[in-house]
């Protein structure tokens, strides 16, 4: 009965000390973060601009190691299958038969259903697609 | 302290609108004292500064700056001659808009590049003196006439230089401020610094702190 | 810290504190300008991408594929024909295809029928592609029935669905076991698509394709380096293409630029009178006006190219698809592989930094050098 008690009052405490710090904390983080915000203000703009520009050959950087990053990831799966089925196109012009496999159709397909008509697909231009409905 | 011997100045020579805005001047100008080139306008004041300040090179004649001949040399050897050894209070102020009055006092000191906390601890120094720390980060634009000057006058010492070149320095000034104006001479001229300065105004001339006064007219002395 | 970088830092202090007088203008001047970097970068890194892709993808496609024509144009591989092509020194492997478009009304989109070799299909299974999955919102076990161009209905079974991975190869895939395929399109017994021919040397490949030419006048031969050779010249085209609708934007801004940099206001030149006048030499105002131009091309060129990079490598080139997809309907979700060109990389940052830097410079120069006594006098 007796040990409960004092478990009772322990634990209150202990909830009563962490609120009270929270509080603090969260206090000191604002004045902290208003005086980080004054610190920006009064900085030398050249300070401001050059930590901008090395920001961005940072960035630049990055990007340099994110490719050699990639570059040494192991094959993706496309290589194996275009081995395995022998695929010779990409498949980003699906609109007809004839811009599908560029590699195999001839200098002529896209006129091949009739030989008097344009090549009319936005794929050859610039276009945006009409609605299909 | 500054020799000048038979100095000529022409504008647009060669050309049929030549003009002859000094026409041989000789003087001897002697360190810590102030000195009032008084004319019409069109005498030739604000020109012979400039010769002096090295804004301009002679087109005859010698300047002797401590002994040594500046009248030939180049560009770069005069800024930086201009530099240490003279600073610069404009009739306009010249101040330039839109930077605050620290960095507009701080400018003449960035192609020396001291160490930053250094100079900026000057230029806040000579804010205090001229009574404008709680305009040291307000836009010279907002500031009134006499502060304006005021800027531009700490401007002018930044560099810390011997010599204080003044032209009209009253001009856009009301007697109150001119009156100011003066007081702050008188600090400076105490402090030891030479100070040459071109006016017409009667209030300036007959202050008991100018130590010698040159009238010139036409280019020529004609009173000293 | 030295002397000559602490001078440049109040140069850059002073050529911001200058700037900063303008904001709305240099900050609408430093978008307008990073706009244009990142559309420029985002179409060179997309198009560079592509190309590689295609290129490390096509690498594995087969070294020569043999099409019969008839009056021009492809026709199958009649029985027998095999047999004549014959032993040619240095092909590895000869390998008759078996594959066909097919049109499906329902979502008014081509799919591409083949049969894998290699890979053992059930009768009434196949295996799709990811788009067209994604498309007809089919998964693994699901049930699909196309009515074939004799009319009949032929229902199949999803076995599986394609690797997303491989999406920009395989999205309109459709695999499936050579007997379905031949009743699904009435193809004549005996006869083929095309063929394949594996050559293990390189330098053979253009041997056998000329002997192939011999051996059967009525074949064309495909070779591989065609194929990769179509494609760059196809995404050169295309970036070619993107670029010319460009160069009017581009040249609106150089003229934008020209005129923001090269109009020197009385006020800018009465600025530069007062330096000179405080003791400024001419490099010095040369220098903070480099700083000028320098640091706003420098800033749009960073921000326009890493706003690019994520753009084309992280967001999959999303302003782009329109452009590319025209009207397919199974467009590949695809991520390129980032990578850095390092003569692209050059060339955009030559001609979008160096030039705004030089239309700043320029008309300053003429003012730097006036005499520091104009002030004075005005």
């Amino acid at each position: 009965m007796s040990l409960r008690c004092v478990l009772a009052s322990l634990l209150r405490r202990q909830r009563l000390g962490v609120r009270r710090l929270r509080q603090g904390l969260a206090s000191q983080g604002l004045a902290s973060r208003r005086l980080a915000s004054q610190r920006l203000a009064s900085q030398r703009p050249s300070t401001l601009a050059l930590a901008g520009l090395a920001l961005g050959l940072a960035g630049l950087c990055a990007t340099g190691i994110e490719a050699g990053v990639q570059e040494r990831q192991p094959d993706p799966p496309s290589p194996a299958l275009v081995r395995e089925l022998g695929l010779t196109d990409l498949a980003l012009f699906t609109e007809a038969r004839y811009t599908r496999h560029l590699a195999l159709a001839d200098g002529h397909a896209p006129f091949q259903d009739h030989p008097m008509s344009f090549d009319h697909f936005p794929s050859a231009s610039l276009v945006a697609p009409p609605r299909h409905d | 302290m500054i020799e000048i011997v038979d100095l000529h100045k022409a504008f647009n020579q060669g050309r049929p609108n030549e003009y002859w805005a000094i026409q041989g001047i000789s003087l001897a100008l002697e360190r810590g004292q102030v000195t009032a080139f008084m004319g019409p306008s069109g005498s030739g004041k604000t020109t012979l500064l400039a010769l002096i300040g090295c804004l301009a090179r002679p087109t005859r004649g010698r300047i002797r700056l401590n002994g040594e001949d500046i009248s030939g040399l180049p560009e770069r050897f005069l800024t930086a001659l201009r530099r240490r050894h003279f600073g610069f209070v404009f009739q306009q102020f010249n101040l330039i808009k839109g930077l605050s009055a620290r960095d507009n006092v701080m400018l003449p000191a960035y192609p020396l590049a001291p160490p930053y906390r250094q100079l900026r601890a000057r230029a806040d120094a000579l804010l205090a003196q001229f009574a404008l720390t709680h305009r040291a980060d307000a836009q010279v634009e907002w500031l009134s006439g006499g502060e304006q000057q005021r800027v531009a006058i700490a401007r002018a010492l930044i560099n810390d230089p011997p010599i204080l070149v003044a032209d009209e320095p009253t001009a856009n000034l009301d007697t109150a401020l001119s009156r100011e104006f003066l007081a702050i001479l008188g600090e400076l001229s105490r402090a030891g610094r030479t100070v040459l300065l071109s006016s017409h105004d009667p209030l300036v001339l007959e202050s008991p702190l100018i130590n010698r006064r040159v009238a010139l007219r036409d280019g020529r002395v004609v009173a000293d | 810290m030295t002397d000559g970088f602490r001078r440049q830092r109040y140069l850059i202090d002073f050529s911001l504190a200058a700037m900063g007088r303008r904001k709305v203008r240099n900050l609408g001047l430093l978008a307008v300008y990073s706009l244009l970097v990142f559309v420029l970068a985002s179409v060179m890194l997309f198009t560079h991408g592509l190309r590689q892709e295609a290129k490390r993808v096509l690498a594995e496609s087969p070294e020569v594929i043999l099409q019969r024509l008839v009056a021009g144009r492809q026709d199958l591989i009649p029985p027998g024909y095999l047999e004549r092509i014959g032993r040619i020194r240095g092909v590895q492997k000869i390998q008759a295809r078996l594959w066909g478009y097919y049109y499906d009304p329902v979502v008014k989109a081509n799919y591409t029928f083949m049969v894998p070799e290699a890979r053992p299909l059930a009768a009434g299974e196949i295996v799709i592609g990811p788009a067209m999955a994604r498309e007809r919102g089919l998964v693994a076990g699901n049930l699909i029935s196309f009515r074939s161009y004799s009319g009949r209905l032929f229902t199949f079974k999803v076995a599986e669905v394609l690797p997303q991975a491989s999406e920009l190869m395989s999205a309109d895939l459709v695999l499936l076991g050579a007997g379905d395929f031949r009743a699904f399109f009435d193809f004549p017994a005996g006869h083929y698509t095309d063929i394949t021919l594996t050559v293990a040397n390189p330098l053979e490949v253009r041997n056998v394709a000329a002997k192939l030419a011999a051996a059967l006048p009525d074949a064309r031969p495909i070779l591989r380096e065609e194929v990769q050779r179509t494609y760059a010249a196809l995404f050169d085209w295309r970036e070619g293409m993107v670029l010319t609708v460009l160069s009017g934007a581009l040249l609106a801004f150089a003229i934008f630029a020209w005129d923001k940099a090269s109009g020197l206001s009385a006020e800018e030149r009465r600025e530069i009178g007062i330096l000179k006048a405080i003791g400024w030499e001419s490099g010095d105002v040369l220098r903070m006006k480099f700083w000028e131009g320098g640091l706003i091309s420098l800033a749009a060129f960073l921000l326009g190219y890493l706003a690019a990079w994520v753009h084309v490598f992280h967001l999959d080139g999303a302003l782009f698809r329109p452009v590319l997809q025209g009207w397919a309907v199974l467009y590949p979700h695809f991520r390129l592989t980032p990578e850095v060109d390092g003569l692209q990389l050059a060339t955009l940052f030559f001609f979008t930094v160096f030039p705004y830097t030089a239309a700043v410079l320029v008309p300053i120069w003429r003012a730097a050098i006036t005499d520091p006594d104009a002030v004075m006098r005005a």
